[in-house]
């Protein structure tokens, strides 16, 4: 496997390119359900790790909570929960925000940095889990390429759930757009 | 190396990726980017003494909290300048860049419905563009492509791949450069303002000033 920033860049620019065929007005009610998923993964997480191993034990009685492979299962909890709650804004009915979005070009420049704004967000969270249980994809015997590059090393302090000491400053662009909204 | 065909012919390419901008465009949305470009540039130039000392004498007065007594004015001009010596060309070149791009929407907003129909003329002035560029913008990115061994002399088939590794090692030490003179907290600080940022524009173009369809109903 390659380095994880590579893996970075690029699902932020898939995220692009969606947001550039779907128009930022779509995008933007996908940025406001990954703020909300990362605050309510952020709540929970820590929380539940211990009810989710006792569970697996219960099931398992031979698996062990101290090693890699609880890592990679909290890891992939996490993971599949964030993945499922954007995909479910995407396949299911768009949280519909309404307004009229501004013609190209600069509605396509600000289609382009919401895109980029949710890729950040998207695989910012993936990292940040990634990183959180100590990169557990190893366990299958490959994984994200380590030591991380002097460049990762500076991505990681800059994840979306490390900008600010609690998660909860990310209802403030919630509440900025839905100010916005009530006002227009 | 000049007398290379490759390079003729992909400086014939580029000529004529511009001009064909050009003649799609209009003349006179090219000739308004081509003249006014040019001409702010040359003007940058000329005037980047007094305006780094504008933005210096400026900028320091408002971070020292705009003081009035003659203690305060002096420390206003013992500061650290805010554009040094170091950083004068970027700050002109960043300057210009932001203008460049905004000669464009000027062009767009001034030439809406006619931007001139001859489209040979457009070709030409678009390829003028693209001798302008060629001096101001393509030889800042050459270092990039030069330092070690020569591209052009790699083997077949791998330039593509040592352009994305240069670029990727490019952007690397940019990144650490830019990120390396400030603190971590700063550095989370101009992201929160960032994303901020971006929300609010793209959601005050969307419901602001206008009425949303929910609404209208």
């Amino acid at each position: 496997m390659g380095s994880i920033e590579s893996y970075f860049t690029t699902i932020a620019l898939v995220f692009v390119f969606i947001s550039i065929a779907r128009g930022y007005a779509k995008e933007l009610s996908t940025t406001v359900i990954i703020l909300v998923a990362i605050f309510l993964l952020d709540v929970i997480d820590g929380r539940l790790n211990p009810l989710l191993l006792t569970l697996v034990q219960t099931v398992f009685p031979d698996f062990s909570t101290a090693t890699e492979a609880s890592n990679l299962l909290l890891c992939s909890v996490y993971s599949v929960l964030f993945i499922g709650a954007v995909f479910a804004n995407y396949s299911g009915n768009t949280l519909n925000l309404g307004g009229k979005q501004a013609g190209p070009p600069v509605g396509t420049y600000i289609s382009i940095a919401v895109g980029l704004m949710n890729g950040y967000f998207f695989a910012g969270t993936l990292w940040f889990y990634q990183a959180l249980y100590d990169y557990p994809f190893r366990f299958f015997g490959q994984g994200i390429e380590q030591p991380l590059s002097a460049t990762a090393q500076v991505m990681v302090e800059l994840l979306p759930q490390k900008l600010a000491t609690n998660t909860g400053y990310l209802m403030i662009p919630i509440a900025l757009i839905l100010l916005l909204r009530a006002k227009g | 190396m000049l007398s290379q065909p490759e390079s003729f012919i992909a400086l014939l390419i580029y000529f004529v990726f511009f001009g064909l901008i050009g003649a799609r465009r209009g003349w006179k949305k090219e000739a308004l980017v081509f003249v006014l470009g040019f001409a702010t540039y040359l003007g940058l130039l000329q005037s980047q003494g007094r305006l780094a000392f504008l933005i210096n004498t400026g900028g320091n007065y408002a971070l020292t909290g705009f003081p009035s007594d003659q203690e305060g004015l002096l420390s206003v001009f013992e500061a650290p300048p805010i554009i040094s010596g170091d950083n004068q060309e970027t700050f002109i070149f960043l300057l210009w860049a932001l203008i460049l791009v905004g000669l464009y929407f000027l062009g767009d907003r001034i030439f809406k419905k006619d931007a001139g129909k001859s489209q040979s003329l457009g070709f030409l002035v678009g390829v003028a563009n693209g001798i302008l560029y060629l001096s101001l913008i393509a030889t800042r990115l050459f270092p990039i492509f030069t330092s070690e061994e020569n591209l052009a002399e790699a083997p077949p088939g791998t330039q593509l791949q040592q352009v994305v590794n240069r670029l990727q090692d490019f952007l690397d030490v940019q990144l650490r450069a830019f990120f390396g003179g400030i603190s971590l907290s700063e550095q989370r600080t101009l992201l929160i303002i960032t994303i901020i940022l971006i929300i609010g524009i793209a959601a005050y173009t969307l419901f602001g000033g206008r009425k949303s369809q929910a609404q209208k109903k």
